[in-house]
């Protein structure tokens, strides 16, 4: 029997996921990660009453269950950058960043050390077999498809990984938990970032930046982080966004401003060759419109990519993803939008 | 993919199968609970049949359910050397120290500040957080590096504004004995009253709260092989006290609630199969701690053994395997049938570096340490079958 170690969150998605590969006939644990110190964030996936729900479904299953303290881990190769990033006017992406290195970095590692021949999660993607190795392809729910924040795994290490929910849809999978009496069928979906009342304190002193208007006068000045297509909470004039994040101000402005055909990346991270991501098509956030890919080429040490048609708020801070058909093909962080 | 199986997993049907086996697994986690002794259920099987007489009910069923009542507090008194009219029957060890703490502070008249020490049981800790909330003063008695608090280090916490001294008879978790006639002594110079969490220590150390010097204690049946839900607080004559629970008064008033009764009489049983086999058994536990001790060390390189040396719990070990963390190896242990613990076993969702071992300065090891209790039923085998586990779990998990 194979033995599977299941990355359980407290959600239904990783409940199903684990309840699955049981009725699959593997033999599985279920772990849950802590992330963040409980009670920052009632409601996200790392409060108590969180690990007491993934604790309830595993014992509804039969199988094992344990409780990791990632905290550090966690707190030093996510938190920390992300509130730098913030700080220096990025708009950093920490769920990608914690995939890459704490979820599928440290826990898969310990996983493996475990003998263990997968872990698992209940992530709306696929692992698909290509003559050039295992790829990470789009969930078939498109609504709910992850790729995106999955996107910086390596394919060695998409080896060890099952999802098993990357064929299904969002619906069927919430039948499927209700269908099992699953106690938490019902729960909604975390949306927020995990840390986000942590971030908030963290960045309640940030030096305020001035808020210019596009190629104007000045508006007033700003003390809270901002992110690139922002709209609402800053009190800014009807129909402005904000357009640009820099050091010592924020730029604001029209919509029009706001669409961007270059993009600069460094983090670079690619799993096809060059030559092929011409023709391929790119997301540049989580869940955004695809837009054509018509040239890609060094730039010294950053990737330079040429958008067949301008990408919506392309944020310095996030990723972009270059997708061939349903794989990812690769992609980096945004360093510039021109 | 190839399918490892790890070596001697899951063997044994568990309790999810309806069949209670253990055949194939070794328990090593008596200090989170310790299975029932057939004299406690032997005991308690009359009072979950056939006699379900309430307790306080005046008829004849009544009746009997009081004698039952009475004769295990008299059985509970006479092992701790205290009054039977001084042990209030509790549903834990956990209300019996809420009850001690939050009872004691809420009587007390000018009296506001608290002492504990800084490696009690969250059953202490909790509620003296709660009342630092409510605004009484909580003061927090450190620990060396052995986990013991110094006599020293507790007279600088005392002055007369201290209502009551907190402090374990055996640490939980690493297994160390606490000084608590000197921090009765220390405690009376100024006049506070003093409660010792005596959880651990019923039945593995002589306790005699005659001579102790303390005014409360707090006592579990499950942990000595007595039923889950039932402990007891001992309560000095004389002592003022505010009560938890409200109601129809029983416990003399002190205690509301219907008597547990086939807990209570579990909970004597267990007491009296304990007293019983004292010597011979707290010996057999220190030869057989020994010998995990030895088996491990003598195999493993990098294994300290955390607490004091010279006073410790004949049954709690804690360990620290340098280069390993304690998650990956309880997870590695389980695999294999060997039920230990990375700490106290309170809440499954706060994995916490133990705050015992970062009292003792220990942080930096908190998260290679696991805790192995021994009880009334580990054999040598049992010892010898987790021993081998563990060995091979760490040359696996190292080996990387």
């Amino acid at each position: 029997m194979p033995r599977a170690l299941v990355a359980m969150s407290g959600g239904v998605d990783s409940s199903v996921a684990a309840a699955l590969l049981v009725e699959a006939g593997w033999e599985v644990v279920g772990v849950h990660f802590k992330q963040v110190e409980e009670g920052t964030h009632p409601a996200s996936c790392c409060s108590l009453e969180a690990a007491e729900l993934a604790g309830e479904v595993a014992a509804r299953l039969s199988i094992p269950f344990y409780v990791w303290d990632l905290k550090e881990s966690f707190a030093r190769q996510v938190i920390a950058s992300t509130i730098s990033g913030y700080l220096q006017g990025l708009t950093p992406n920490p769920c990608l960043l914690c995939n890459r290195s704490v979820r599928f970095g440290l826990a898969l590692e310990r996983a493996k050390a475990l003998g263990f021949d997968a872990l698992a999660t209940g992530h709306y993607a696929r692992v698909v077999r290509t003559e050039r190795g295992p790829r990470l392809a789009r969930g078939a729910d498109r609504r709910h498809d992850q790729s995106y924040m999955l996107a910086a795994l390596a394919p060695r290490v998409l080896e060890d990984l099952v999802f098993p929910l990357g064929g299904m849809a969002k619906e069927e999978v919430r039948g499927e938990a209700r269908r099992r009496g699953l106690p938490n069928w019902g729960r909604r979906d975390s949306q927020d970032l995990c840390f986000l009342p942590l971030l908030r304190r963290a960045l309640e002193r940030m030096p305020p930046r001035a808020l210019r208007e596009e190629g104007g006068r000045v508006l007033g000045s700003l003390g809270v982080p901002v992110t690139v297509g922002q709209r609402r909470g800053l009190g800014l004039p009807e129909g402005h966004y904000v357009l640009e994040v820099r050091a010592g101000e924020v730029v604001v402005g029209r919509e029009e401003g706001l669409f961007r055909k270059e993009l600069l990346l460094d983090e670079v991270f690619l799993w096809e060759p060059l030559e092929r991501l011409e023709g391929s098509r790119a997301c540049t956030r989580y869940r955004s419109q695809e837009v054509p890919v018509s040239w890609v080429g060094w730039e010294g040490p950053f990737l330079d990519v040429v958008l067949g048609e301008p990408a919506r708020a392309a944020a310095p801070g996030q990723y972009l993803v270059f997708y061939m058909g349903e794989l990812v093909a690769g992609g980096g962080r945004i360093v510039l939008a021109r | 993919m190839g399918c490892p199986r790890a070596a001697g997993a899951r063997a044994g049907p568990g309790p999810d199968t309806g069949t209670l086996m253990t055949v194939g697994r070794v328990y090593l986690d008596h200090a989170a609970t310790s299975p029932l002794r057939p004299e406690a259920a032997e005991a308690m099987a009359p009072y979950l049949a056939g006699s379900f007489g309430n307790a306080a009910s005046l008829h004849s069923f009544g009746r009997e359910a009081r004698k039952a009542l009475e004769e295990a507090r008299e059985e509970v008194a006479r092992a701790v050397g205290a009054d039977p009219g001084e042990i209030y029957f509790t549903s834990s060890g956990t209300e019996a120290d809420n009850w001690a703490i939050k009872g004691v502070l809420f009587a007390a008249r000018e009296r506001r500040a608290l002492v504990v020490s800084a490696v009690e049981h969250k059953a202490v800790l909790e509620p003296a957080r709660w009342m630092a909330s409510r605004g009484f003063e909580l003061r927090i008695l450190p620990v060396d590096r052995d986990g013991r608090v110094r006599r020293e280090a507790l007279e600088r916490l005392l002055d007369p504004g201290v209502a009551l001294v907190s402090v374990m008879l055996v640490n939980n978790e690493v297994g160390t004995v606490q000084p608590v006639r000197e921090v009765a002594e220390a405690a009376r110079e100024v006049g506070a009253l003093v409660h010792t969490d005596a959880v651990q220590a019923l039945g593995n150390l002589e306790v005699d709260l005659g001579s102790l010097g303390v005014d409360l204690a707090s006592f579990s049946a499950h942990k000595i092989g007595g039923p889950k839900g039932v402990g007891a607080l001992w309560v000095r004559r004389g002592v003022r006290l505010e009560l938890l629970l409200h109601g129809g008064g029983q416990e003399r008033g002190m205690r509301s609630g219907t008597s547990n009764v086939a807990g209570a009489v579990g909970f004597a049983a267990a007491v009296k199969a304990a007293m019983a086999d004292f010597p011979e058994r707290v010996s057999r536990l220190e030869a057989l701690r020994s010998r995990l001790v030895q088996g491990v060390t003598s195999r493993l390189e990098g294994v300290r053994v955390n607490g004091d040396p010279d006073g410790h719990h004949p049954g709690i070990l804690s360990l620290s395997v340098e280069g390993v963390d304690a998650e990956s190896l309880l997870l590695a242990l389980d695999a294999r049938g060997v039920a230990c613990s990375t700490g106290s076993a309170c809440t499954s969702g706060a994995p916490e570096p133990s705050h015992v071992l970062q009292a003792m300065g220990l942080g930096a090891v908190a998260r290679s340490t696991l805790r192995f209790s021994l009880g009334w039923n580990t054999t040598a085998e049992d010892v010898d079958l987790a021993t081998q586990a563990l060995v091979e779990a760490v040359e696996r998990l190292r080996g990387r």
